[in-house]
C-alpha cells in the first residue's frame, strides 16, 4: 500500500476518533501533499540504505505516520523534510540495529542487486562501449557505497545523492558538522581507493 | 618532484558546493591553481564528479522505478508484519526455550542412574533392592521352568503324542476295546 494511502486511513481513524476533537493546527493539517512531496525523497533514502524495496516501503510509510502522530511536537525549527529525514534516520537505525536475521533480506524477492542498478542507470551514450564502462562504474560504486558503515553512508548518501547541505545533514543525524565532515572524508577516501587504481607514484602537495 | 593534491583537499573541491568549507581563500586559489596545471588531479576530480553524478541519477531512476513497482505490486506478505513477527521477544524466547529443551531433553533420558551420594538418592536406592528381589525371583523361576523343559526327554511340543503312546502301550486292550 502506497504511504499516501495508509495515511488517508490513518486521517480517517484519526478524524472520527473522539480523542481527536482538540484539532491541531500545525504544518502537517494538509498531510496528503506533504507525502505528495516528500514520499520519494524519503523512500530513495530508505532504499539506498536497506537495499529492499518492501522494506523501504514499509519505512517510509512509519516514517509518515511517526510525523502524523508527533505533528504537536514540530515546533517549525526545521524545515519539514529535514525532520521528516530525521525521523526516517531514527527508523532506519532502530530497523538496522533488531534486524538480526540479514540473510532475510539476501533472500527477499524485493532485494535490489547490482544488476537492477546497472538497468536504471540513464545511458545519455548511444555508444555501447561506454555504455558497458559506465554500467561497471555504477556496480563498482554501488558496492563500494554499500559496504559503508553506517554513519558514512548515510551522510554520502545525503550529500552526493539528496545534495544536502552540511549543516542539514547535521541537523538531521543530530552529529556537529566537523564530524559528519569527518565522515564524508571518510567515505570518499573508501570510494576513491575502489574507483581507481591506487597511484603509489603520487606525492601530495 | 611533482606534487599533488591531498584526500582533503581533492574531497574539499568535491564538497565544494556545500557551506560551510573552512578552506582559506589563499588555499583555494592554490588548489585550483594546481587543479588548472596538474592533469592526474583534474583527471581525477572529473572523474569521480561524473561518478558521483551517475550515481546520483541512477539512484532517482532506481528509486521512482520501485516506487511505482511498490504501488503497483502492494500485496506481497507484509514486510512490516514478518519484521514484527521476527522482532517479538516473545518468540524468540519461547524458540529458544523450545531448542534448549529439545537439546537437554535427549541428554536427561540418557544419564546413568545417579551415585547414592545424597539422602534423596539414597532412598531411591534404598527402595531399589526389593524390587530387585522380585525381579530376580521371577528370573530364577523362568530359568527353572526352561531348564526343566530342555533337560526333558521329550519336548512339551511333543508331550500329547507321548500321552497317548504311553497309554496305548500301558493300556492295549482299552484301544482295542475302543476300536
Amino acid at each position: 500500500m502506497p504511504a499516501h494511502a495508509l495515511i488517508a486511513d490513518a486521517l480517517s481513524i484519526a478524524d472520527h476518533s473522539p480523542a481527536a476533537t482538540p484539532r491541531i493546527s500545525s504544518a502537517f493539517d494538509d498531510l496528503e501533499s506533504i507525502v505528495a512531496l516528500y514520499e520519494q525523497r524519503i523512500f530513495r533514502f530508505l532504499l539506498l540504505s536497506v537495499r529492499d524495496r518492501d522494506v523501504a516501503q514499509s519505512l517510509t510509510q512509519d516514517t509518515f505516520l511517526r510525523a502524523w502522530t508527533a505533528r504537536a511536537s514540530f515546533r517549525g525549527d526545521c524545515a519539514i523534510p529535514t525532520w521528516l529525514m530525521r525521523i526516517a534516520v531514527n527508523l532506519l537505525r532502530d530497523h538496522t540495529r533488531t534486524n538480526r536475521f540479514r540473510f532475510w533480506k539476501r533472500a527477499s524477492d524485493t532485494a535490489v542487486d547490482v544488476s537492477d542498478v546497472a538497468n536504471a542507470l540513464p545511458h545519455r551514450d548511444s555508444s555501447t562501449e561506454s555504455r558497458l564502462i559506465a554500467s561497471e562504474q555504477m556496480a563498482l560504486i554501488w558496492t563500494t557505497v554499500a559496504k559503508l558503515p553506517e554513519r558514512q553512508h548515510s551522510v554520502f548518501v545525503l550529500r552526493f545523492v539528496e545534495e544536502l547541505e552540511l549543516a542539514e545533514i547535521a541537523s538531521i543525524l543530530g552529529l556537529p558538522v566537523s564530524t559528519v565532515k569527518s565522515h564524508l572524508y571518510r567515505a570518499l577516501n573508501t570510494v576513491r581507493k575502489h574507483h581507481q587504481a591506487p597511484q603509489n607514484s603520487r606525492k601530495t602537495l | 618532484m611533482r606534487f599533488h593534491l591531498t584526500h582533503e583537499q581533492l574531497s574539499d573541491v568535491l564538497l565544494e558546493d556545500a557551506s560551510t568549507l573552512e578552506l582559506s581563500a589563499s588555499a583555494n586559489d592554490a588548489v585550483h591553481e594546481h587543479l588548472s596545471t596538474c592533469l592526474i588531479c583534474s583527471g581525477e576530480l572529473a572523474s569521480l564528479r561524473q561518478a558521483f553524478s551517475s550515481f546520483r541519477d541512477t539512484s532517482i531512476a532506481l528509486a521512482s522505478r520501485e516506487l511505482l513497482r511498490a504501488s503497483l505490486h502492494p500485496a506481497t506478505p507484509d514486510p512490516a508484519a514478518k519484521r514484527n513477527f521476527f522482532h517479538q521477544p516473545g518468540y524468540w524466547a519461547a524458540g529458544v526455550a523450545a531448542a534448549l529443551l529439545l537439546a537437554v531433553l535427549p541428554l536427561g533420558m540418557h544419564h546413568p542412574q545417579p551415585t547414592p551420594a545424597t539422602p534423596a538418592v539414597t532412598t531411591q536406592a534404598q527402595q531399589q533392592p526389593a524390587r530387585t528381589v522380585q525381579s530376580l525371583e521371577s528370573d530364577e523361576a523362568l530359568l527353572n521352568d526352561i531348564n526343566q523343559q530342555l533337560s526333558a526327554s521329550v519336548p512339551t511340543s511333543m508331550q500329547p503324542l507321548e500321552d497317548t503312546s504311553t497309554s496305548a502301550s500301558n493300556s492295549p486292550t482299552t484301544t482295542q476295546r475302543n476300536n
